[in-house]
């Protein structure tokens, strides 16, 4: 990944790009947003996988919040589950706006 | 400043005797002495440049390393300057706890610091900008460096920053008196805080590492633990502690961090070798600072962190031992 010159920080303040990759429970939710606030514009959020998406294998589960697409605005889904690490490599490019990620 | 004095002095010479037989030598060190004038401030404007540039690549083809070392192909080698440049069109957030004084100046004033112990770092410009005292001025200002990193944590007012910050002057106490022993010894040797008496004592007598390895082998340790890479980097320890004292910090002031992060590794692989490899041409020594910088990164793949006690215990025993042998080497 750092070859695209994408750098994992484990700062919100140092972030460009968030990734969410699970399911949200009502308890991880305000939590997610202080975090997400903490993080400078411009800024792309990526769901990682169907539990991110749509809640997945837990859709039933009691302690799940809505879910993130009601939530908290995604600027880019990546399905599967799991999904495929060269999908996530490809949203991630897609979020940053970085196009023809497929050739490299 | 000096060119000044010398050139209101031949100015004031020349009126006294236009008809002298001597105006032409007099005209000639005129003349010298404005080009020289003239010439000064672009070369100053051209080395931080290139200071700029080449901590730039250095950083760059540290990361490169990185990524040779765990079989990724790793960004372009000038990454860093994207970085940089996506870092101004960030926004920039100002933790509502923060002292803003201490949380805006301090970036300034890391990079600052950084700016002028580059200028004088006697490279590509030669010795423009020199005093007697180069080395103690450098100490001096490395000790800026360090400090307002540390006050950048406390500022910030965030945890992670503060245990950033307390580490980083912890492990400031454990290798500052090394530091300035093993650089003592170097002007015991040499009789001389000046860098250019230092490279010419090194041009005539050869490179200082032959005369003094124990002390060039503790100012290389140092210099890991300066650029906080392991084993020694307790300071910015990513794993455990967020970022260190940088945790809080985005946008243009983080920018700050990361372009005098360019300019210290480009300073501290550039005094190692002026120090220590002897009169260097600037070509020569720009590629022994990429070996330079190569081999910080190979340590810094090959151990793991020591913990920050662990550090200190060394520091005060081995690092402390090595750079007394290598005072005792000077002396004797």
């Amino acid at each position: 990944m750092e070859r695209f010159g994408c750098k994992l920080v484990s700062s919100p303040k140092h972030a460009d790009v968030v990734l969410i990759t699970g399911a949200l429970t009502k308890q991880m939710l305000p939590r997610v947003k202080r975090v997400l606030s903490q993080v400078p514009e411009p800024k792309k959020i990526v769901a990682v996988g169907t539990c991110a998406k749509s809640k997945g294998v837990f859709f039933d589960s009691p302690s799940l919040s809505k879910g993130v697409m009601s939530e908290i605005k995604v600027d880019v889904f990546v399905p599967g589950c799991p999904p495929n690490p060269d999908a996530i490599l490809a949203g991630i490019l897609e979020a940053v706006g970085r196009k023809g990620a497929e050739n490299k | 400043m000096l060119y000044w004095q010398a050139y209101l002095r031949q100015s004031g010479e020349k009126e006294l005797k236009t008809n002298d037989f001597g105006d032409a030598v007099n005209e000639a060190m005129f003349l010298s002495v404005a080009v020289q004038e003239a010439v000064f401030l672009p070369m100053l404007v051209l080395k931080v440049f290139l200071a700029f540039l080449f901590g730039m690549l250095l950083v760059g083809f540290g990361r490169k390393m990185v990524a040779w070392g765990q079989s990724r192909r790793g960004p372009p080698v000038f990454q860093p300057a994207l970085d940089v440049f996506k870092l101004f069109s960030k926004q920039t957030l100002f933790p509502k706890s923060a002292n803003l004084v201490f949380f805006v100046l301090s970036p300034v004033a890391v990079f600052a610091s950084a700016l002028v112990l580059v200028i004088v770092l006697p490279v590509f410009a030669g010795d423009a900008v020199s005093s007697d005292l180069d080395l103690l001025v450098i100490v001096f200002l490395l000790l800026m460096v360090v400090m307002f990193d540390a006050v950048a944590g406390f500022a910030g007012k965030s945890i992670f920053g503060a245990i950033g910050a307390s580490r980083e002057l912890t492990a400031f106490i454990a290798y500052e008196v090394p530091f300035i022993v093993s650089i003592f010894s170097v002007v015991v040797k040499v009789g001389s805080f000046d860098l250019g008496a230092i490279s010419a004592w090194q041009a005539s007598n050869g490179p200082l590492a032959m005369f003094l390895p124990f002390s060039a082998l503790v100012f290389f340790l140092v210099l890991i633990a300066k650029l906080r890479k392991s084993p020694f980097d307790v300071g910015e320890a990513h794993q455990e502690i967020i970022a260190g004292a940088k945790t809080e910090y985005s946008g243009i002031l983080l920018a700050f961090f990361e372009m005098a992060d360019w300019l210290m590794t480009f300073f501290m692989a550039g005094l190692f070798l002026v120090v220590f490899a002897g009169a260097l041409s600037d070509v020569f020594l720009l590629a022994s600072m990429f070996a330079v910088v190569a081999l910080v990164c190979l340590l810094d793949l090959s151990f793991a962190r020591l913990r920050i006690d662990q550090f200190f215990r060394v520091s005060w025993t081995v690092l402390l031992a090595l750079s007394l042998i290598g005072l005792l080497t000077a002396v004797f």
